[in-house]
């Protein structure tokens, strides 16, 4: 039942205790404030059959919002020493932690602080959590000055603070742009989850994808049969809409391109109009390619976890490729899969040197841009196909829809792919309109729920982190109209659709591919088409008269006169 | 909003120092490093907050002075709502940006206690205060009923492929 305050408590709460409702403010310094963990406000733990499946250690059932974590004897131990041994590994880390010279200019650039006004999400004062660590306990001047030297000792509040702070950070990497030393904060986020993966500190909405990923090689951990199915029935779809007939290769040995792309296109909405989008495509173009049901997933939650599992995820993709005798990799609208493909891939499992340098077969454009990683994005792809005259397209096609783009992060700000989706973008459709300036290309505000925290239960927290682009995307809506909101990320896509639930309502969200999907106009066929690649009704299209029944033929109405058809 | 006009002469004369006090006591709500950079930042998009609270503040004493509707003012009132009630505020703290209006009301009348008329200010700006505050407050509440909406709806998109093999959804739009 309901504890009800007592008036008398009513009154201490308040008349006596500190109160915001009367500009009152916390005592303390943003060092000395604890965090406190309220539901809405952090992800679930992992659960431990996850964490014992990969190995990770201390698996245990809890919650942040306990008091007692559970953690083993010696961790504060066992995070310094993984903390040194980061430093001696990766030399940017080390170069991170000492050359920030606070000067701020990060510090309102972060989605998160913008839309929660919580000091600690300026990126300067989130990394300052790890970095005051790094001076309290290996720098000289902070082991003795302590708190004078902006020093701390590793305890479990210090931990508590890492846990919700690390998760609020999209690693967007929004405020490295601002820098002047070229600090990337998104790397200080992943170190700080490396550190308290070695704890047990992980939340489960990535740790379980990971899992699933590893075992049947995608996020729901859906195995091939049921991949096949899923993609078969969008087939079946594409079929009843358009008229055109598509059976999709699967684990086709010899194919000449094989297409990964995150699964979520596969299952999700709006994700599965894109892939209606892509498969129409290759139809459109009779481009030799396969699927696999085992690299089934272009996401790699491996990447927020820890190093190791990032290239254990992305060598699985080589691995089928490699099997699979493929000649190179095209991929699909994905976010952090391109981050890791064009940041980490080489280092990690490259150079894919049993691939070919990858080649359009429609066009005979190299794309000598991917010489290491053997992999094209998709956007790259089509938008070559098209600079080629290689489709055939009706953007009036797509004129219910008034359309802006949303830079994702890691395609973006990750590996400079601006151009490339504008381009189809306006090959595809009639009416487009950029947000302001200072929201997109490189400057782009995050979605609030990258790197493994589009989870239901963190909505409030996705809700303020992804102020910022809804802002700029309300605007839109009020000044040119826009209803469209289009982008290559699958995270993008399904979290976007909730962002703008709440703060623009009316604005649906889009993949590229789905408005080239539309656009596309194939040999023969009937036009308008009575829907568009989501059963959306906007064309003109009339129902076709039916014609006339004919008098019946006297044996039809005889028993067993009609065939099985 | 009736016959107010002690109220809109108090609020003409003091208009630019009220919407002074009302903003510096709303942004008082957020730690201080924050205050700092909601109130230097003037670009809409760099400071979505600090400008929806400046635009709020206009509208509101502004709407006062052109004698509009209680309705409107409530609209004005919104966009800051509907943030705060994400910002890990409770629902008192949300909904407080009206009562700081009434306090920095009070406020400036005790600075002008020579003038006499303060009762009669206070007593017209009552009853649009409480009107203000039970429409925000609905707002607060339809907000975190949203969220709930907004929790189911992604679940379902997410699994949509699933839910419609296994026979769980009838149409995309109604689940």
């Amino acid at each position: 039942m309901v504890k009800t305050p007592k008036p008398k408590e009513l009154t201490e709460n308040l008349l006596e205790k500190p109160n915001l409702l009367r500009g009152d403010q916390p005592k303390q310094s943003w060092m000395e404030t604890p965090v406190e963990f309220k539901p809405g406000t952090y992800c679930h733990a992992a659960k431990p059959k996850v964490l014992e499946g990969l190995g990770f250690p201390n698996p245990r059932e809890w919650q942040p919002g306990d008091d007692d974590w559970q953690l083993p004897d010696g961790w504060e131990e066992t995070i310094l020493k993984g903390f040194q041994e980061r430093l001696k590994k990766f030399r940017s880390f080390k170069l991170y932690m000492d050359i920030c010279v606070r000067c701020g200019a990060c510090a309102d650039k972060c989605h998160f602080f913008l839309g929660s006004g919580d000091p600690k999400n300026m990126p300067v004062l989130r990394a300052e959590l790890v970095r005051s660590i790094y001076r309290g306990e290996f720098k000289t001047a902070g082991k003795i000055l302590g708190s004078i030297a902006g020093g701390r000792k590793m305890t479990i509040g210090v931990l508590k603070e890492w846990f919700m702070y690390f998760h609020q950070c999209t690693q967007c990497r929004r405020c490295s742009v601002f820098c002047p030393y070229g600090i990337d904060t998104a790397e200080i986020t992943m170190m700080a989850r490396e550190m308290m993966s070695l704890v047990g500190a992980n939340i489960n909405w990535i740790m379980e994808p990971v899992s699933n990923c590893n075992r049947t090689g995608n996020h729901l951990g859906l195995q091939p049969h049921a991949f096949v199915s899923s993609i078969r029935s969008l087939c079946e779809d594409i079929e009843e809409i358009t008229g055109v007939s598509i059976d999709v290769p699967f684990n086709k040995k010899g194919a000449e391109i094989l297409f990964i792309t995150p699964s979520a296109d596969a299952f999700a909405m709006p994700g599965i109009y894109t892939m209606m989008g892509y498969l129409l495509l290759f139809k459109h173009i009779g481009l030799d390619y396969t699927m696999s049901t085992y690299a089934s997933e272009g996401g790699n939650f491996g990447s927020f976890t820890n190093n190791e599992t990032m290239k254990m995820l992305n060598a699985k993709m080589y691995a089928e490729a490699k099997r699979l005798g493929v000649k190179w990799i095209l991929g699909g609208e994905c976010g952090h899969m391109w981050r890791v493909v064009h940041q980490y891939m080489d280092t990690m499992n490259g150079p894919a040197d049993f691939l070919e340098l990858p080649k359009s077969p429609i066009t005979g454009t190299v794309f000598s841009n991917a010489a290491s990683t053997k992999m094209v994005h998709i956007a790259e792809f089509t938008a070559d196909l098209i600079k080629h005259g290689k489709l055939k397209l009706d953007p009036s096609r797509n004129d219910h829809w008034h359309t802006t783009w949303h830079d994702s992060c890691n395609t973006a700000r990750g590996m400079g792919l601006l151009e490339e989706p504008r381009y189809v973008l306006q090959n595809v459709v009639n009416k487009f309109h950029e947000m302001p300036e200072n929201t997109i290309r490189e400057q782009t505000f995050c979605c609030g729920s990258g790197t493994g925290l589009n989870t239901d239960e963190f909505m409030e927290v996705r809700m303020k982190g992804g102020l910022p682009r809804a802002n700029a995307v309300k605007y839109v809506m009020e000044k040119h109209d826009v209803n469209l909101l289009s982008c290559v990320c699958a995270i993008d896509r399904a979290t976007l659709s909730s962002l703008v639930q709440y703060w623009v309502p009316g604005m649906e969200v889009s993949g590229l591919h789905e408005l080239v999907g539309n656009a596309l106009v194939f040999e023969g066929e009937k036009w308008p088409r009575a829907m568009d690649l989501r059963e959306d009704e906007p064309y003109d299209y009339e129902e076709p008269e039916e014609e006339p029944e004919a008098e019946a033929p006297a044996e039809a109405t005889e028993e067993g006169g009609e065939g099985d058809v | 909003m009736g016959d107010s006009q002690k109220l809109l002469g108090f609020m003409g004369q003091n208009a630019s120092a009220l919407k002074k006090l009302w903003y510096e006591s709303v942004l008082a709500t957020y730690p201080p490093e924050t205050a700092q950079l909601l109130r230097s930042k003037k670009d809409q998009f760099s400071n979505p907050v600090g400008y929806t609270l400046k635009t709020m503040i206009e509208e509101v004493v502004e709407g006062f002075l052109a004698e509009a509707e209680v309705q409107e003012l409530a609209a004005a009132f919104h966009p800051l709502i509907r943030i705060k009630a994400v910002q890990g505020f409770s629902p008192a703290e949300a909904v407080s940006s009206v009562l700081k209006l009434k306090h920095a009301v009070r406020e400036l009348l005790a600075a002008k206690a020579s003038s006499g008329s303060g009762s009669d200010v206070l007593e017209e700006l009552d009853p649009v205060i409480d009107e203000l505050m039970c429409s925000c407050f609905n707002l607060y509440v339809d907000c975190r009923q949203k969220l709930s909406e907004i929790k189911e709806e992604e679940l379902k998109r997410n699994f949509y492929m699933l839910l419609k093999k296994a026979d769980l959804v009838e149409d995309k739009n109604t689940g």
